[in-house]
Formats: C-alpha cells, structure tokens, sequence
C-alpha cells in the first residue's frame, strides 16, 4: 500500500526541512495543503524543497504553479463539479467524504482521497464517518483508488488492506512531532507497515 | 452558454456585506455576479462566498468566483475569471470541469488574441477609466480603446463576447455597446448608488 503524506495547513519552522528529509527517506507523494496562501507563499515553500522532489508533490490550491514547477498533479477539493475527462500533463485527486460520492464519480481521477477512515490525529473532535467494512463494499464494487485519511497511525493502519485501499495519507502522526529526525522516524515507521499491507 | 450583459462583480465595503450586494443586485434581476473577495482569509472567503452562491442560485444567476480555481471548485461556480497573471484557462477547463465557463481579463488585443487562443468563453476588456475599485490598474483605453480594439477583433473574427469593465459609468454603457461589446462588468456604479435598484434599472435600460 503507498504511503502519502499532506503538510499542516498553517506555517512550520521545520517544514521545507522535514519535506526534503521525508522525500528522502523515500516518500513517493506528498500533498501541499495550504488553505489560503498566495501564489508567493506557495513558491517560496516550493523554491525550498529540492527541484528533484518537485514531480512528486501535489498541489491543493495555487493550480498556477503547477507547471512552472512541473509539480505531479493538483488535488481538488470535495464537493467541486465533474472536471473534465481529458487527461491533462498531470495528475487529477480529489477529496470525498461519504461512499456515496465515491460511488458516483467517474473514473477521471488518479486516487479519490476519502475521510475520516479513523478518528483524526491532528484535527480534535474530527470523528470516523466512513468505516472500514463500507469502503471494503465500496472498493469491491468500484475498483476505484482509494486513499484513506484520518487516524492513519501505527495502531490503526493494519486494519486497512490493498484490497480496500490503494493508499493511506498521514497528517498529524507525522506532524505531531516537533523535531525533523521525529517526524522522519514516525514516517519510516508508517511506511514500513505500509510496505506490508 | 451567453455571457450575462451586466456582470456584478462584488466589493467589499464597510456599509454593504458581499451577501447584501448579492441579494440587491440579484433581486433587481441581474443574472451574472462574480464573487470576488480580495484581502479576506480562506475561511471568510468559503463562508461569505457559500452564501453568495445560494443566493445566486435561488434567483438563477451565473456565479462566478474571481481568480481561484480551487475556491470556485468548492463553492461548486459556475466557472472562473481569471486575472493576466493567473494561470491557463485550459487548467482551469481541466480541473473544473467542459461546462464550467471561463473567463479572462485583457488590456490590450494582444491579449484578447492570446485569450481567444486559449479558448475562455467571455473576456473581460479594460479599464475603461480610472477606478478605485482595482489597485495595480492598466492604462485606461476610454472610448476610442474599444473602437479600436473592437473593430480589430471583428477584422480578424474573434467573435468572443467582450465586456467592458473599469469604471463605467450610466451614459458610458450605450456608446460602449454600439462599439461592439456584448455587456459591462461594474461594482461602484450599482454600490455608490444611493438607490441601487433605480441604478440598476437604468443600466438594463442601456443594455437592451
């Protein structure tokens, strides 16, 4: 199962740090989630990780950027309308929160991000709304990509299984840690799990 | 789809929320409105926008979200417009979809050509004047500009629809109509108004 990781919404002293270390030590897709941050907020954080790092991130906003910096693809938000089914340079993921918006998207999208599998790390009080057995029914029916977020900790990633997900994103197990060789240690351990499932 | 003739776009100010300016103007029967927010942070920019979008939907107006491709996607618009500095309208099309509109701002024909190339459904052509509305404003083009812009734009048949925007005012909109754009962009003229719903009664009286 491929392990993703998305960075904190907000500002991190360590993050262009803990990015570089995380591709590094192997990471193959990295989201870029940064609500609200202008094209030059997102250039300078991008302008700080390693241009050989750059074809495996994702972006969530500032789409203006992606082929300036030959990023791998942009993530679109739940709830936006169908794009279109032409396949683009790039790659195309997109956010959903019930099955019942798995179920009715097409197959335009690389991997459909679906959230909260578990109760959140990061995010208090952010609950499990879709369990495992739906997206198991789900993915059976489908066959679609699936990534599950939310809770994607040590105790909780074996309960996922290839059958049911193409991949699992990681947040706040990553993040959580103040240190660099912290949230590089936290990601080896989820990828070696991973690496199993 | 036909680009609106009268296209709000909305402005913050300290007397009239972004939700006010969309109930009035949408109530005087405009049918276009682009939500542009400049300055707002994420969070206010999803919850006004929500709400504007609502409203727009109730009356059936085009909504359109300023610039953000990924704000217009959440907010599930209509389609985009797009500023000079902001991004391909292909992407756009790509990432919101065949029937989302795309539109796009333009100064001078060189870009009017470069924005029919790359195939937006509207363009916004301006200034026509000085305005407050917008910092960082282009040289204005005045009525003689969209002459000659226009006459340009029928020689070599670029038949994109083509409104005017940048400090427009009442007796501006039917010279600019007989030069050839399809309709008007505007923000001051209806929210400087002190009664906006006669304002906007005149403006659709020099439209049609």
């Amino acid at each position: 199962m491929k392990l993703l990781v998305i960075s904190t919404p907000g500002f991190d002293g360590a993050e262009t740090e803990t990015i570089n270390a995380l591709f590094s030590a192997g990471l193959e897709i990295l989201h870029l989630r940064k609500p609200g941050w202008s094209n030059l907020q997102m250039a300078e954080l991008l302008d700080g990780i390693d241009p050989a790092h750059h074809p495996r991130i994702m972006i969530h906003s500032n789409y203006d950027l992606l082929e300036k910096y030959q990023l791998r693809g942009a993530h679109l938000p739940s709830r936006s309308i169908h794009p279109c089914s032409t396949t683009p340079a790039y790659s195309r993921s997109r956010s959903c929160h019930s099955i019942e918006e798995v179920e009715c998207l097409a197959g335009i999208y690389e991997y459909l991000f679906i959230s909260p599998v578990f109760d959140s790390v990061s995010k208090q009080g952010y609950l499990s709304a879709v369990s495992v057995d739906e997206l198991h029914n789900c993915t059976n029916s489908s066959g679609r990509r699936l990534v599950a977020l939310g809770g994607i900790t040590a105790q909780k990633l074996p309960e996922l299984s290839s059958s049911i997900c193409w991949g699992a994103a990681a947040l706040g197990t990553i993040w959580q840690h103040e240190g660099v060789v912290e949230r590089v240690s936290a990601f080896r351990n989820l990828q070696k799990i991973a690496d199993r499932i | 789809m036909i680009a609106g003739k009268i296209q709000f776009i909305t402005d913050p100010r300290p007397d009239s929320s972004l939700v006010e300016q969309a109930e009035v103007v949408c109530r005087a029967g405009i049918d276009w409105l682009q939500f542009r927010f400049k300055d707002a942070d994420r969070d206010e920019k999803l919850s006004v926008g929500k709400e504007v979008a609502e409203i727009c939907r109730s009356f059936k107006a085009t909504f359109m979200v300023n610039d953000d491709i990924e704000l217009a996607a959440e907010l599930g618009a209509d389609g985009v417009h797009l500023g000079l500095d902001d991004g391909e309208p292909q992407m756009a099309r790509d990432l919101l979809g065949s029937s989302a509109i795309i539109g796009g701002t333009c100064n001078t024909f060189a870009d009017i050509e470069l924005r029919h190339k790359q195939g937006v459904d509207y363009i916004g052509l301006g200034p026509y004047r000085f305005t407050s509305t917008k910092k960082n404003l282009s040289p204005t083009l005045g009525l003689e500009g969209y002459r000659t812009i226009m006459q340009e734009c029928r020689r070599r048949g670029i038949t994109t629809p083509i409104v005017a925007i940048g400090g427009i005012a009442v007796e501006d909109i039917a010279p600019l109509i007989s030069s050839g754009v399809h309709g008007v962009a505007i923000s001051s003229l209806i929210l400087d108004a002190e009664n906006p719903q006669s304002r906007i009664a005149a403006i659709r009286q020099q439209v049609s």
